[in-house]
């Protein structure tokens, strides 16, 4: 899979949870200080993502701040998908 | 013996046993009656014969139990209040509520550790014991009176049910003391010298740390929204091997999907899985079932069960006939654990309340019907939804977005995945607009909205229009709009 192609897959997921397409405007947008995520949306993007990418991250060890924005949302899903 | 005095009776026969965890600190049962008693003198030598409401603004403190019972013990109604709602509903709340004193965890600690006395005149029988603040369809928050005998006659229900262990249940605490479904574990736990282990707003946003504390909670009733329970779910670990102790799951507050209960019933092989129904105006919970693999097999949507013993339901059509079996109409809830109405609001009251068989009876606005002997939930009659188990008119969302200055219009849909509504959205004309992106308005608009509506009120999505489209006879096409979504 090219890059590009997975960047915009997991922001199109995280703009259908979140319900905004700001998120492809602003990669760097803060997603839980504008409550654009919050727990239960988290448990959900965490859910389509193991349904679309077959990445499992479990909520038991999740961290906010590994997924404070779209930009580090892409990164960490990145990493697991080269682990 | 009463509830109050149940509750006391327990700081003889188990002084040291633990009434409340909460972020790490306790209560036991000894502290909660001194501090309570204490808490009821100051307020009967502060404020005598006036018997106004107590609101306490709190989150899950244990100083909010001792402030509870301390107010009931003085034989004054308290209102609870969570310090997620903003400023000016809380004003609005206080308002209606004409109460007399607002209680902080900080004033509850120095006003319990004075003098110990034996407090005289406790809330009796048909008296107010707490009053529940909920949506309203103007904007209003509406104040739902709960009496002590409406709170006995439920308890007395669930524990004759659930056949708790005295002293030996731990009792998850997950609604905020503003919610009542945060009464079915608070008083069946209090009721039966359990321990309440709550679930405060850190752990809600701190996954790692809830499963954490989850592990080690010891919980054996599992009392929650079943959107919470789905949202645990979607950890695998999260099994018997987590919560090792769990007997039994009490869901109330919105619609059990029968896919989380299959789920909870393969992870838990030991425990029970509950489903019940009613609303605030009917003490929290008038009806339940036990979900068994059979159940789940069988129906979808699942029952919502029988009525509670001195309770009754009945199905009516519009002209308010009785309905047969089978047949959908509007739910009555008809008991003693019926509310006597909303505080002050005798016009609201008349509208949703009335007399029958010698009983008070409410007009719940749901509809249902009985099939096999079962009651089940059909959806409502209005615009009343549930998020993730909050009730919510969307009147008082559009209410309050019309009070906002760059609002001219507004209004405010559910959106909904798989029959139930995840969140609000919405359609909102503009008075004026200064902003350039959408998502910069949306967010203004938010914010200002959350400076009067608590956070599960508030929409997660703006559409800006020019117009509402409307419909042959002019009205606001709502359902065209809902389609757009």
């Amino acid at each position: 899979m090219i890059a590009a192609d997975f960047s915009d897959k997991v922001l199109q997921l995280l703009a259908s949870v979140a319900e905004t397409d700001e998120v492809f405007a602003n990669l760097d947008l803060p997603l839980y200080e504008c409550q654009v995520l919050d727990s239960m949306r988290t448990v959900q993007l965490i859910l389509m993502v193991e349904e679309e990418f077959g990445i499992k991250v479990s909520p038991a060890e999740f961290e906010r701040e590994t997924w404070q924005t779209p930009r580090k949302i892409i990164a960490d899903l990145r990493h697991r998908m080269s682990m | 013996m009463n509830l109050i005095e149940r509750i006391d009776h327990w700081a003889v026969v188990a002084p040291e046993a633990i009434a409340h965890i909460s972020d790490g600190r306790t209560l036991t049962y000894w502290e909660l009656r001194s501090r309570s008693n204490a808490l009821a003198c100051y307020l009967t030598q502060r404020f005598g014969d006036d018997r106004r409401p107590i609101a306490v603004l709190g989150h899950r403190e244990p100083e909010m139990l001792v402030a509870f019972l301390g107010s009931v013990k003085s034989g004054r109604p308290y209102v609870p209040l969570d310090t997620a709602l903003p400023q000016q509903r809380i004003d609005k709340i206080l308002a209606t509520s004409r109460a007399a004193l607002v209680l902080t965890p900080k004033d509850i600690l120095e006003f319990s550790a004075l003098q110990v006395c034996s407090p005289a005149a406790a809330v009796r029988g048909d008296e107010p014991f707490y009053i529940l603040f909920t949506s309203g369809s103007t904007g209003e928050p509406k104040g739902v009176i709960i009496t002590l005998a409406c709170l006995e006659h439920f308890i007395a229900w669930m524990l004759a049910e659930q056949r708790f262990t005295e002293l030996g249940e731990v009792f998850l605490n997950q609604a905020p003391f503003s919610f009542d479904l945060s009464v079915m574990d608070l008083y069946c736990c209090l009721a039966t010298a359990g321990s309440l282990f709550s679930i405060s707003r850190d752990l809600l946003e701190n996954p790692k740390k809830l499963y954490r504390a989850l592990a080690s909670s010891g919980v054996t009733t599992w009392v929650s929204t079943p959107s919470f329970a789905q949202m645990c779910l979607v950890e695998e670990r999260f099994s018997e091997a987590m919560l090792p102790r769990v007997r039994r799951f009490l869901f109330c507050g919105e619609t059990l999907a029968p896919q989380t209960a299959a789920q909870l019933l393969k992870r838990f092989p030991r425990a029970e899985v509950w489903n019940t129904y009613g609303p605030t105006e009917a003490t929290v919970a008038t009806t339940s079932i036990r979900i068994d693999a059979g159940i789940v097999e069988r129906y979808s949507p699942l029952p919502v069960g029988r009525p509670m013993p001195g309770s009754e339901i009945f199905i009516v059509n519009g002209n308010r006939e009785v309905l047969a079996a089978n047949q959908r109409g509007e739910i009555i809830i008809t008991g003693p654990n019926v509310s006597p109405g909303y505080l002050a609001r005798p016009d609201l009251t008349a509208n949703a309340f009335f007399q029958h068989a010698g009983h008070r009876a409410y007009r719940t606005g749901d509809f249902g019907r009985f099939r096999d002997d079962v009651l089940f939930f059909e959806g409502r009659m209005d615009e009343q939804i549930k998020v993730t188990g909050y009730r919510i008119e969307l009147g008082d969302v559009e209410a309050n977005l019309r009070a906002l200055p760059t609002v001219r219009d507004a209004v405010v849909l559910p959106v909904t995945k798989k029959g139930a509504a995840q969140s609000l959205a919405a359609f909102v004309l503009l008075a004026e607009r200064h902003e350039t992106s959408d998502f910069n308005v949306a967010h203004k608009l938010r914010t200002q909205l959350g400076e009067r509506l608590p956070a599960y009120m508030l929409p997660r999505k703006f559409v800006f229009l020019d117009a509402f489209p409307m419909t042959a006879n002019g009205k606001v096409d709502r359902a065209s709009l809902a389609k757009s979504l």
